[in-house]
């Protein structure tokens, strides 16, 4: 395509896998695409990073890109969606007592944890909270990256916590919570991970978005062998990969309820539908107006490679 | 000016604080102590300005806009609009800072240049070679694997490379350890054939 070195940001996430998977396997190579991934720690550095040009495409949660685009967090920065990696993987966990407890509404002074205040967790909280007649402005929804989410709740420290695979199931197993939801039972098949590309990136390589949908792709298509999956987990668990236990990724990795379903081939491509999953839910949150859903809608979903209309 | 500093390297933030100390005098200068929750820091200690090292992973925790603005505190990421070269020298050294009360862009930019300075000076220079080296590295491994393959097996370059391509993954290695696997063998062979007593890098 180009000989232009490519930064892809990514955070040490199940579903940030395939990234990785691409890199390693020379898959964006065969995609002609010089791709140098970056791990970052927190999602503030992969807005950061895109909106100072540090990195050109990043996996990232489908509101904060809307957020980013809209400039209500941080600077104003465009992006165009590229694919949709990954659907479903979240999990909300509860303290055993509280999960046991009928009348969720009863309880005061509720704590929750989410990864992001714009992330998919945030609002699959919101739209579960609300089916249990919990109404999502009278609790408190705090934000710790995922990894310390067990240990906030072995403290007391939080009630419960919207997050992905695996660490729903390691809290569950460590006997700290109880998986009381998954996302395929609040909102099956909802857009999890999206690629998305710097604008004015996208806009001088019309065909930069379909090459890394297609490196993706061939990631995504090898985590779905049941046969690569040991050999996958044990290539992810490295300490320059992912850096988490082999055993709980060749769990997560295995298409059960609560675990991430990977695209593959044409159902990559992002879809104004998925837009809509984030724009509708940040509306009824009051984080964005009708206005703010239509303008983030066109300047996300107008890659050259994909139609306007749909 | 009350200024707070999370930095995941204490030295670093010890420097910092002299520093800050130094240049605007009076207000109180603190260390966020490691491995507490920074928003759990920020909503007991009510800086005006926090200085953030961009590794640590709860940075998440000061964008959470809306609940802690129920605390009347909104915090906010310091941006200068009218000077992104400025912002992107910050992110590039690896350093932000946010803002908890009304603090003017006059009073946090020589504070936050600061930062800069220092944050470019340690880690953030180092990072950036090592990261460039094994790079580097990485691809002049697998460029040589490649030509080695070519020259030996007769293999197109493509062949050469799907080839080292279907060794990772049957091995489960990354490409450039595949690649220096196979050129280790080959010169430690070559390094037997040709004297015993030679050593190979």
């Amino acid at each position: 395509m180009t000989d232009q070195k490519r930064r892809i940001g990514i955070l040490r996430l199940l579903d940030c896998a395939p990234v990785i998977i691409a890199g390693e396997f020379g898959f964006f190579t065969d995609a002609g695409i010089d791709a140098t991934i970056s791990i970052e720690p927190s999602w503030a550095n992969i807005a950061d990073k895109l909106a100072y040009g540090l990195l050109d495409a990043a996996v990232i949660l489908g509101p904060l890109a809307l957020a980013m685009t809209l400039g209500l967090r941080g600077r104003p920065t465009a992006l165009r969606l590229a694919a949709t990696i990954s659907r479903d993987g979240n999990a909300i966990v509860l303290a055993p007592d509280l999960a046991q407890s009928a009348d969720l509404a009863a309880a005061n002074g509720l704590r929750f944890a989410v990864v992001h205040a714009y992330s998919t967790h945030d609002l699959l909280l919101r739209d579960w909270l609300a089916a249990r007649g919990v109404m999502p402005e009278t609790v408190t929804i705090i934000t710790l990256p995922p990894a310390a989410m067990p240990a906030a709740l072995a403290s007391g420290a939080i009630a419960g916590f919207c997050a992905g695979a695996p660490w729903g199931a390691v809290a569950a197993r460590e006997g700290i919570g109880t998986i009381v939801a998954t996302s395929a039972t609040i909102a099956p098949g909802h857009p999890e991970k999206l690629l998305v590309i710097r604008a004015d990136v996208a806009d001088r390589n019309p065909m930069l978005a379909a090459a890394l949908r297609h490196a993706i792709g061939a990631a995504t298509a090898l985590c779905q062998m049941p046969d690569r999956r040991a050999a996958l987990a044990a290539l992810l668990a490295q300490p320059g990969n992912l850096d988490l236990p082999a055993d709980i990724l060749a769990e997560a990795l295995v298409p059960l309820p609560g675990n991430p379903v990977f695209m593959t081939g044409t159902a990559l491509r992002p879809t104004p539908r998925d837009l809509l999953w984030s724009t509708d839910r940040l509306q009824r949150a009051g984080s964005l107006s009708g206005i703010d859903a239509l303008t983030a809608k066109t300047i996300l979903l107008t890659p050259a490679d994909l139609p306007t209309e749909g | 000016m009350d200024i707070l500093i999370a930095d995941t390297d204490p030295a670093r933030a010890e420097t910092l604080a002299a520093r800050l100390a130094a240049q605007t005098g009076t207000g109180r200068i603190r260390i966020a102590p490691p491995l507490q929750n920074l928003a759990d820091i920020v909503s007991r200690e009510r800086p005006d300005i926090v200085i953030v090292d961009m590794a640590r992973p709860d940075r998440d925790s000061l964008e959470q806009l809306r609940t802690i603005a129920t605390h009347r505190m909104p915090v906010m990421l310091f941006i200068d609009e009218d000077d992104p070269a400025f912002m992107e020298e910050a992110i590039r050294a690896g350093v932000v800072s946010y803002h908890v009360n009304a603090a003017s862009i006059t009073d946090i930019k020589p504070i936050l240049r600061s930062a800069i300075a220092l944050y470019r000076h340690a880690s953030a220079r180092e990072t950036r070679l090592a990261a460039a080296e094994a790079e580097l590295s990485d691809r002049r491994l697998i460029e040589a694997a490649k030509r080695l393959l070519m020259r030996r097996d007769k293999m197109t370059e493509p062949a050469a490379h799907r080839f080292l391509q279907r060794r990772a993954m049957e091995r489960q290695m990354r490409l450039p350890e595949v690649a220096r696997a196979l050129l280790r063998g080959v010169t430690a062979g070559e390094a037997d054939a040709r004297d015993a007593g030679e050593t190979t890098p």
